[in-house]
């Protein structure tokens, strides 16, 4: 009977242990974060980009990634100033307009680029802009780029549209953090289920120990 | 000849103690908040930041009048070139979060920020974002932000977080121009190393927001005593923060807390 417990109790730990790391990843995959990464030739004109659906309801930003390969040459033609030292022959950076249109909507009309805010997880990112967003909604990114760049065309630029961070990083730190609980949880019950195959339980050897000296 | 010379070029420079400038007519040193009188080492006005119970724990800190804590070769006391420590303390389901502020003599200041992708893999790598567009900060009296600027700031970090509109905490350091200079170049070491998909977040444990903060810190040679810039506590951003209220007020001259709603 007692074994059946351990071994019991060893199952439940072991389960316990997966359920949030388990229900993190559910939640972390449940949505699709990139409704649009597309990648296109940098020449100058107007870019034939295609439309995108969100997924979920809230802030969404507008990037721009390129390859990592010359990371700090990138940040620097992309106008980051704490690369500008990086950039020792004549620059010629990113010049572009940027809209966004829901349907006959106008949401962004040709913003230029301006440098504010640099990084993301797809190599060398800046961002364009935010707009927010409902889930179905279906959007459509148009891009003018006015001046060549050799060395940002052959970085492999992309065109990233993802909802915001702060919508998703939750679940990825939760998904995290849940693996050491699960570890742990799952150690204890790989011990309990283990001792019950083995037959052992710790008190009982003290108690036949006793019984047998009264005898 | 010679001395009087020297005497006059001596004279000529108004550059004294850490670079501040000293007033021609009452021979004390201008720190901003406070005026320093070199011939007796003593602040001639006593610290305006006088903080909190906490604040009375470090028995250098009791006499108001002290300069530096009385340890002018650990510690000055510059005003310029600062560091932010920011914290978000509803984030992440109570756990928080935290991003670092460089803040230059020109007032121009860079936010940076470390968080895991969205991968979802345990141990995976982590994405360093900053913000180059935040507002002109505007220095008061004292040296130190006007409230006024820390609100713009809270705004912008807030905004560029996603609309966070939790409660905002900001440990506001004054570090030499130097030491700032580190902290820039730590971010911009970090972004290259993000770009590059160098960077390991491993959430809990370490590797996460808190430690990117902590190290920045260091770096700007804000977190320096006997504990270091990396500890137990920068596990949890909340308790990172916590621990920086505790301690950085003992160890560090003119560290000051703003908590803006």
């Amino acid at each position: 009977m007692r074994r059946r417990l351990l071994g019991a109790i060893g199952v439940g730990l072991i389960l316990l242990g997966q359920f949030p790391y388990r229900y993190a990843e559910y939640k972390l995959h449940q949505h699709n974060w990139t409704p649009l990464a597309f990648a296109f030739p940098f020449k100058t004109g107007e870019l034939n980009i295609p439309e995108f659906t969100t997924d979920v309801t809230g802030l969404y930003v507008v990037s721009l990634a390129f390859d990592s390969t010359h990371a700090e040459l990138t940040e620097c033609l992309l106008g980051n100033d704490g690369f500008k030292d990086k950039c020792d022959f004549p620059v010629h950076g990113l010049e572009l307009d940027w809209s966004l249109r829901r349907g006959d909507r106008v949401l962004v009309d040709r913003q230029r680029y301006r440098p504010h805010a640099f990084g993301g997880s797809e190599g060398v990112e800046t961002e364009l802009g935010r707009f927010e967003a409902h889930a179905g909604d279906a959007q459509r990114v148009q891009i003018e780029i006015m001046r060549d760049s050799p060395i940002l065309a052959a970085a492999n630029p992309r065109l990233i549209v993802e909802a915001h961070w702060s919508l998703w990083e939750g679940w990825a730190e939760l998904s995290q953090a849940s693996l050491w609980l699960e570890v742990v949880l799952g150690f204890l019950g790989i011990v309990c289920i283990v001792q019950a195959i083995r037959g052992k339980w710790p008190s009982r050897p003290r108690l036949e120990v006793r019984r047998a000296t009264r005898d | 000849m010679f001395f009087a010379i020297s005497a006059t070029n001596v004279c000529s420079s108004r550059s004294r103690i850490t670079g501040k400038e000293r007033d021609t007519e009452s021979g004390l040193d201008d720190f901003g908040a406070r005026y320093y009188a070199s011939s007796i080492g003593r602040m001639m006005t006593p610290d305006p930041h006088t903080g909190t119970l906490l604040h009375m724990l470090n028995p250098q800190r009791w006499n108001m009048y002290a300069y530096a804590l009385n340890n002018p070769l650990l510690f000055t006391d510059p005003t310029g070139m600062d560091a932010i420590a920011v914290n978000f303390s509803g984030d992440v389901g109570g756990l928080g979060h935290m991003g670092i502020i460089s803040v230059h003599p020109d007032g121009t200041a860079t936010y940076s920020r470390f968080g895991p992708v969205k991968g979802g893999s345990p141990i995976d790598v982590g994405q360093v974002r900053t913000d180059r567009d935040l507002p002109k900060v505007d220095f008061g009296q004292n040296g130190l932000p006007t409230d006024a600027s820390y609100q713009a700031l809270t705004d912008a970090v807030g905004k560029f977080e996603g609309d966070y509109q939790g409660k905002v905490r900001m440990a506001y350091f004054k570090t030499s121009d130097a030491e700032t200079g580190n902290l820039d170049a730590y971010i911009n070491a970090a972004q290259a190393a993000s770009d590059a998909r160098r960077l390991t977040y491993l959430g809990f444990p370490a590797g996460n927001c808190a430690t990117y903060c902590a190290i920045g810190l260091h770096r700007a040679g804000a977190n320096r005593g006997a504990v270091g810039a990396l500890n137990i506590f920068s596990a949890i951003p909340n308790v990172y923060y916590w621990w920086l209220q505790l301690w950085a007020n003992q160890i560090h001259e003119e560290v000051t807390h703003r908590i803006i709603d």
